[in-house]
């Protein structure tokens, strides 16, 4: 993923409908694959692996905010000569 | 500062030393005739000595500091100048004890109670150390220095013995008052003589250029006498005269390591170690293990020297660099040579070693053992029990009680000889020479391999390395390191292998945290760890194991979990 790939949606629902877009999400989480974005970028993430997941919720002067975080580390794709090169079975 | 000036500056400075000196000895050797006659002459001239001694320490210390500011000094000319600084500062409290003494002479009802005791032995033990302070400073004479050392030593056992005589008359009840009084000036001549080991300390200081307490001094010099007395075999033969003393570093368990570099450049250097007789005797004994198993394997022991509570020991200064500093300093071809030889050679020992004898590694209750140390430094690893909707979250110290009942769960079905500490760290590598060398070996026994399988992984991922080049190579050993164990593990149905590495882990990783100052990062590995010991128990839990005998094979360690 580029360092700029970012996307960002903000709307009004009511309850049912916002149950719609968890299950959307939902969905992506259960195939490894979200895919968000606009008709002119799309973006595709893979969450694999060890996830750090963060549920908070605040009220305060009858103002309330909820939110779910997920965070993971993306494997870098690009080879290096940095990487081992280790082909046989390990042990001799 | 031409290095002439310097030297000048030095001759002016031991001027003022040496009156200083004088000036202490002669306000003792008054305060000894007060004790035994006060006289009010003599307490003026007490008086006015000690505002002498109280100038020419100051005299001293500005003239000490300002050839500090000397930036082309010698690192020898700054050890002396530190040391003629201690030096001075506790000739001064020496003179401050002497004034103290006499003070506490107006409290005696009579003088008959303090002269039953004899306070000779101990202004003789002083004024011999005394003597020789300033030319075993400035002429950087060890047996001098260690002399004065031993001064304090002569008058504790004076002051024990006065001390006892004391209680016992305390007891009787006789003359209470004037007891307590003699108690405290008998106290002022025992801390003179902690002052005079602080000023002979000073003096090995300038001489050796380390600060070694006196005790590990002696544990130096006698362990390379011993060393010295087997040379047939060892090729050290070295005298304390000839090397220079690097101390590197106080472990954590309180032991001390340094290295002896010889200055005669053909002999070779070697490491010094001292701390607690059983942890070094431990060590000793697991390197000859070793030495028996792979000979060249372990640093080779060249002496060993046992005083009571501590030892010491001399090894082998191994060629190489740590295996962690391949790692993060090599790149992949020489990294994926140096990863070869290492498991290579683990491999034999696994193999040579390798008993039938299951064993339970019990990595919850090493865990539990490490707790209080995790929470002092990460306090807000306490959580609290948690609910979301009909979902409920233990707290993290409910979750670990719970992890308990895995102890008895899981079993080793044989053991080998394990490392103990077995971090990337402790892993010397000689790569012209193709050797590999194992260090700090003292936890070393038969043992569950995944004890140093574990600590292998967990020492790379908790190093706080985010560049992308060294750690892909981190994490690429110990995804590497894991297929290799697996095989072994396979090789020898070893069945509930992933179960127990994940307990290993979430054991390493937990215990590590206490090292891990970064909130986020030790957060990471603690929840990390909480994740694993999770996974265990609703494995446990749908597959109902109850005992040792319970299949774990179906449990698989998501390698994810290996790396940050």
């Amino acid at each position: 993923m580029a360092a700029d790939d970012k996307f960002r949606h903000e709307s009004v629902q009511d309850r049912r409908s916002i149950v719609k877009y968890l299950q959307a999400l939902t969905a992506g989480l259960e195939a490894g694959h979200i895919e968000l974005g606009t008709a002119d970028h799309m973006l595709a993430l893979e969450p694999d692996g060890m996830l750090e997941f963060e549920i908070h919720a605040k009220r305060k002067a009858g103002r309330v905010r909820f939110g779910i975080k997920l965070e993971w580390r993306e494997e870098e794709e690009e080879p290096s000569t940095d990487a081992l090169e280790i082909k046989a079975g390990p042990r001799a | 500062m031409t290095s002439g000036s310097e030297a000048n500056a030095i001759a002016g400075v031991r001027e003022n030393f040496k009156f200083i000196a004088l000036e202490v000895t002669k306000l003792l050797d008054d305060t000894r005739l007060m004790l035994v006659d006060p006289r009010e002459e003599v307490m003026a001239k007490i008086v006015a000595r000690d505002d002498y001694v109280d100038n020419l320490k100051s005299m001293i210390e500005n003239k000490c500091f300002r050839l500090l500011t000397n930036e082309d000094l010698d690192d020898a000319t700054v050890d002396l100048i530190r040391a003629i600084n201690v030096a001075t500062n506790n000739l001064e409290r020496v003179a401050d004890f002497g004034v103290n003494i006499v003070g506490q002479l107006r409290y005696l009802a009579n003088l008959e109670t303090l002269h039953r005791f004899d306070a000779t032995p101990f202004f003789d033990a002083i004024f011999a150390g005394l003597a020789i302070v300033e030319d075993a400073l400035f002429r950087r004479d060890m047996s001098l220095a260690l002399q004065i050392c031993r001064a304090e030593l002569e008058i504790d056992d004076l002051y024990l013995a006065v001390f006892h005589q004391i209680m016992a008359d305390l007891r009787a009840g006789q003359a209470p008052e004037d007891l307590v009084t003699t108690l405290f000036i008998y106290r002022y001549l025992e801390r003179t003589g902690d002052a005079l080991l602080n000023i002979g300390e000073a003096a090995i200081f300038a001489t050796v250029g380390e600060k070694l307490r006196v005790s590990e001094f002696q544990a130096l010099q006698e362990t390379l006498a011993n060393a010295s007395a087997r040379a047939d075999d060892v090729p050290v033969g070295l005298d304390l005269s000839e090397v220079d003393y690097q101390g590197i570093w106080e472990t954590r368990s309180g032991s001390r390591i340094g290295m002896l570099h010889a200055r005669d450049s053909s002999k070779r250097s070697v490491v010094f170690k001292e701390g607690r007789t059983t942890k070094v005797l431990e060590e000793k004994l697991a390197l000859e293990r070793w030495e028996q198993l792979e000979p060249g394997l372990p640093p080779r022991v060249f002496g060993y020297h046992d005083h009571g509570d501590k030892a010491s020991l001399l090894l082998e200064y191994l060629q190489g660099d740590t295996f962690q500093r391949i790692m993060l300093d090599s790149d992949g071809r020489v990294c994926t040579s140096a990863y070869t030889m290492v498991i290579e050679t683990i491999g034999r020992v696994w193999d040579q070693t390798l008993e039938r004898t299951p064993c339970t590694p019990n990595f919850v209750r090493q865990l539990s053992s490490r707790l209080p140390d995790v929470f002092k430094v990460h306090p807000e690893f306490r959580t609290k029990a948690a609910r979301i909707c009909d979902l409920s979250v233990p707290g993290f110290e409910t979750l670990l009680d719970a992890a308990q009942v895995l102890d008895s769960l899981l079993v080793a079905p044989f053991q080998v000889l394990i490392h103990g500490d077995f971090n990337t760290d402790n892993i010397i590598v000689n790569l012209p020479q193709r050797s590999v060398h194992l260090i700090d070996l003292h936890r070393s026994r038969p043992f569950d391999y995944l004890q140093d399988v574990s600590v292998f992984i967990v020492s790379n991922f908790r190093l706080k390395i985010f560049d992308p080049g060294p750690r892909r190579r981190l994490d690429q050993v110990s995804r590497e390191f894991y297929a290799f164990a697996r095989e072994f593990a396979d090789a020898h149905a070893d069945a509930s292998f992933d179960a127990r590495l994940a307990l290993g882990l979430a054991r390493s990783l937990l215990t590590s945290t206490r090292f891990v100052m970064d909130p986020s990062f030790s957060r990471t590995m603690m929840l990390r760890s909480c994740y694993l010991i999770e996974q265990l128990l609703a494995y446990r839990e749908t597959h109902d194991i109850v005992d040792e005998a319970g299949d774990w094979s179906g449990f698989t360690l998501d390698l994810a979990t290996l790396v940050p």
